[in-house]
């Protein structure tokens, strides 16, 4: 339990703030504000550490354990380098809202003031159902949800090999493992970061990778509250409510698949395609081009409905046509680094036109 | 068609408000250029995705549950936002509503909220076969050329064992499947693809030929208690009728097993067999021609019905595992099996092949501490509509301990 709060501490959240302090030095004219983009960019821990070890894997396989914990160790402290003063912007900003928060309470009405009281308190509540959940329930049982066997599996194998050379192939020779999967790996790759922690730390255990789709769901929760809450809290409780009445919430919460985690990219690139369809800056086009890559690399759902993404860009742009052309090659060069990328090598090396032809009708 | 606008009308996955989306974007038409570019990009790309999700991917509720958070957070802002901040009293009592018909939504299908809250895939309990899995990472049987031919729960044998498998799915099986005869077959299955095991749910179709081998040529190792999970080994030698009716210990648990006494008459119910259900005078009768262990053994016509004994005295069972064996032989295929029950879970053998020949049918089961009963059904017949179907059992024991066939012919093979 305490390598998976280390492994939780680590990935997601130091992993995640890095990402996000680099991301606000991108961010010279304040496009979104800082809460915004640490919520979202919570999400990136994981998912960057996934693609890091995706290219690690490709690019210089077989190495040991330890190689691969220190190397992509390094990338983040690099990129902690090149945010260090966003985190005093960060922990400014944090300690400011915290003042702000606490005046805004003191000049409230009492009526407002118990409104605002319950508000913490049903969130709370819902916080402390969620982890009894967790613990209880999420943590203790076994995998056996037939996504994340499959995709485990794979994860299993790609830290059995150290390479992903084994990812196209459809029979592992070692135990006969015999499976096509269309997915990029992104999800497997979670569990494969898993395993080298446990390589590093001499333990077995999955937790971690059980933990994924929960902590996806609470983030999707975090920003269906955020963007209700800017309206009213009173809009943000019940909108929590009718979307935990769906059971498909519910189950996702409850369920170790993948569901959440490609959901929650895909919800964000398209945030970020209003953003980038309005707004000047560069920043908000940026996003939008990781945040549809990593959609694409979770899942190829994503890699498909990314592609609208591209096409409805291009169009809405108010810009004149060279710049226009410019901005969306970009747009589909940052799509390709950041996960849409495996789907080419699947197309040349691996099994075909997955995405289209097997896509349509059903997604393996 | 009804597929189509499954995100709007599946209540029980998207909650019962997803249909306020209609108003929502019927305004933001009539709005259209008044709309900002982005929300106009936005609408464009949502209606792309819904079309291609709800075409492509038959609507299938986890693919459309990619846009079920975006399009309900649509639903609030765009009501709240088309009543005004002139309209409070209104916003207000929307609010109110939806959480109303959201809590009404939840209570409607609490089974399936609950349903997954209680959920527990223990090892301890039914629904995991942690035995089976148990069993296969740490038994010596598996030599690491070993291959175990995996026809069912493929994802949890690969991802809980280091063990080789070939999936049944596999195309290099194309050769095994193409064979017509059994003898080609087993020959294939060991010579070729190295295989010594079989794990299959009795819930496998299994192909004719693949079923006359585990009936015939195959010892059960384990079973997971209720699962309905089997894995199987190969047999390295054939045993006669003679040979099978000397390993087997002469002690049971259960009176009568054989079907030796018949104190009510040849047509009524066997001598301890009290805990029957829907057997009459008449569908049970004495077999004297037909004949696995002793003189004789019981014919049963019939349909849904129960052979049973109850096991007593309860208090020196609770908690102990047991075996159950019965020779059963029918043409009727995935009628029969054994079952025991405890009245805190049940455990079954895998159904009879229905290939008109004795097979040796195997349940394990570790009685609950909580049991108040155990009941051994040497026979329990599923309700297909077959009021004509005929069963003949002998040979029902019951042993003391986690027993398997492999390990029974051995110990006894050894003295």
């Amino acid at each position: 339990m305490s390598i998976l709060a280390l492994e939780f501490l680590v990935t997601n959240i130091l992993f995640s703030l890095i990402l996000g302090a680099a991301f606000l030095r991108l961010d010279k004219t304040k496009t979104l504000r800082t809460g915004e983009y640490l919520l979202y960019a919570l999400g990136l821990g994981p998912m960057i550490t996934s693609l890091l070890l995706y290219y690690l894997l490709l690019f210089l396989p077989r190495r040991s354990d330890l190689f691969y914990a220190v190397f992509i160790g390094l990338i983040y402290l690099l990129l902690a380098v090149l945010g260090r003063r966003n985190f005093l912007v960060i922990r400014g900003e944090f300690g400011l809202k915290v003042k702000e928060t606490k005046a805004d309470f003191h000049r409230l009405s009492p009526s407002n003031k118990i409104g605002w009281l319950a508000f913490v308190a049903v969130l709370g509540i819902f916080l402390a159902v969620f982890f009894y959940f967790y613990f209880d329930h999420t943590l203790k049982l076994p995998l056996d949800e037939t996504d994340a066997l499959k995709y485990g599996t794979l994860g299993k194998i790609l830290y059995q090999e150290k390479s992903m050379a084994f990812r196209w192939i459809r029979t592992y020779p070692e135990t006969g493992f015999y499976e096509i999967i269309n997915h990029a790996p992104a999800y497997s790759l979670l569990l494969t970061w898993e395993k080298i922690w446990n390589g590093v730390f001499h333990v077995n255990q999955d937790l971690y990778f059980k933990s994924i789709n929960a902590y996806y769901a609470l983030l999707l929760l975090g920003v269906f509250v955020f963007w209700l809450a800017k309206r009213s809290r009173a809009l943000a409780l019940a909108g929590s409510l009718a979307l935990f009445s769906g059971f498909s919430f519910f189950y996702t919460l409850a369920q170790q698949n993948l569901d959440a985690l490609r959901v929650f990219f895909l919800g964000l690139s398209w945030i970020f395609l209003v953003y980038a369809v309005e707004k000047k800056a560069e920043l908000p086009m940026y996003a939008l081009g990781i945040f549809s890559g990593l959609a694409a690399y979770a899942h190829t759902i994503g890699a498909v409905l990314v592609i609208f993404n591209v096409v409805v860009f291009f169009i809405f742009m108010k810009l004149p046509w060279k710049l226009k052309i410019r901005k969306t090659a970009i747009l589909i060069a940052l799509i390709m680094v950041f996960g849409w990328f495996h789907y080419l090598l699947d197309i040349f090396w691996g099994f075909g036109w997955v995405i289209f032809k097997r896509t349509a009708t059903y997604w393996g | 068609m009804k597929e189509f606008f499954a995100l709007f009308t599946d209540f029980e996955n998207f909650g019962n408000l997803l249909w306020l989306l209609w108003p929502v974007v019927l305004m933001t038409v009539l709005a259209f250029k008044r709309k900002s570019p982005g929300e106009r990009a936005l609408v464009f790309v949502l209606g792309l995705s819904y079309l291609f999700l709800a075409v492509r991917g038959n609507a299938y509720a986890r693919y459309l549950f990619t846009l079920y958070p975006f399009f309900l957070a649509m639903v609030f802002l765009g009501v709240w936002d088309i009543l005004g901040p002139k309209r409070q009293g209104l916003r207000w009592g929307g609010i109110f509503a939806c959480s109303v018909l959201a809590l009404l939504n939840i209570y409607q299908y609490r089974k399936s909220f609950g349903f997954y809250w209680n959920y527990r895939v223990l090892g301890s309990e039914n629904n995991f076969p942690q035995k089976v899995l148990e069993f296969i990472n740490r038994t010596d049987e598996i030599r690491p050329e070993d291959t175990v031919l995996v026809c069912s729960h493929r994802h949890l044998f690969f991802y809980y064992t280091d063990k080789k498998g070939l999936d049944a799915r596999d195309p290099r099986l194309e050769a095994f499947f193409r064979q017509t005869t059994k003898d080609a077959a087993l020959r294939m299955l060991k010579s070729r693809y190295g295989v010594r095991f079989i794990l299959q749910h009795w819930t496998y179709n299994a192909t004719p030929i693949l079923k006359d081998i585990i009936a015939e040529d195959c010892e059960l190792l384990v079973q997971a208690e209720g699962e309905g999970l089997f894995f199987y080994r190969l047999i390295d030698k054939d045993w006669t009728p003679t040979e099978l009716a000397f390993l087997f210990p002469e002690r049971s648990l259960i009176a009568n097993g054989s079907f030796e006494t018949w104190s009510r008459g040849p047509l009524s119910l066997p001598d301890f067999f009290d805990k029957s259900d829907n057997l009459r005078d008449g569908m049970i009768v004495r077999e004297d021609r037909d004949v696995r262990v002793g003189h004789y053994a019981a014919r049963i016509t019939g349909d849904d019905f129960n052979l049973g004994q109850e096991l007593i005295p309860i208090e020196q069972y609770r908690g102990k595992a047991v075996t159950g064996f019965v020779w059963a032989r029918t043409r009727v295929p995935g009628k029969f099996r054994v079952e025991i029950y405890d009245g805190v879970r049940a455990s079954f053998s895998p159904r009879h092949s229905g290939r008109d020949r004795w097979e040796l049918l195997q349940v394990n089961h570790t009685i609950s501490p909580e049991a108040k009963f155990v009941i051994v059904r040497l026979v329990q017949a599923a309700r297909t509509g077959g009021r004509d179907d005929v069963i003949i059992v002998d040979g029902g024991l019951l042993v003391d301990g986690d027993w398997n066939t492999f390990y029974l012919y051995r110990r006894q093979k050894v003295q």
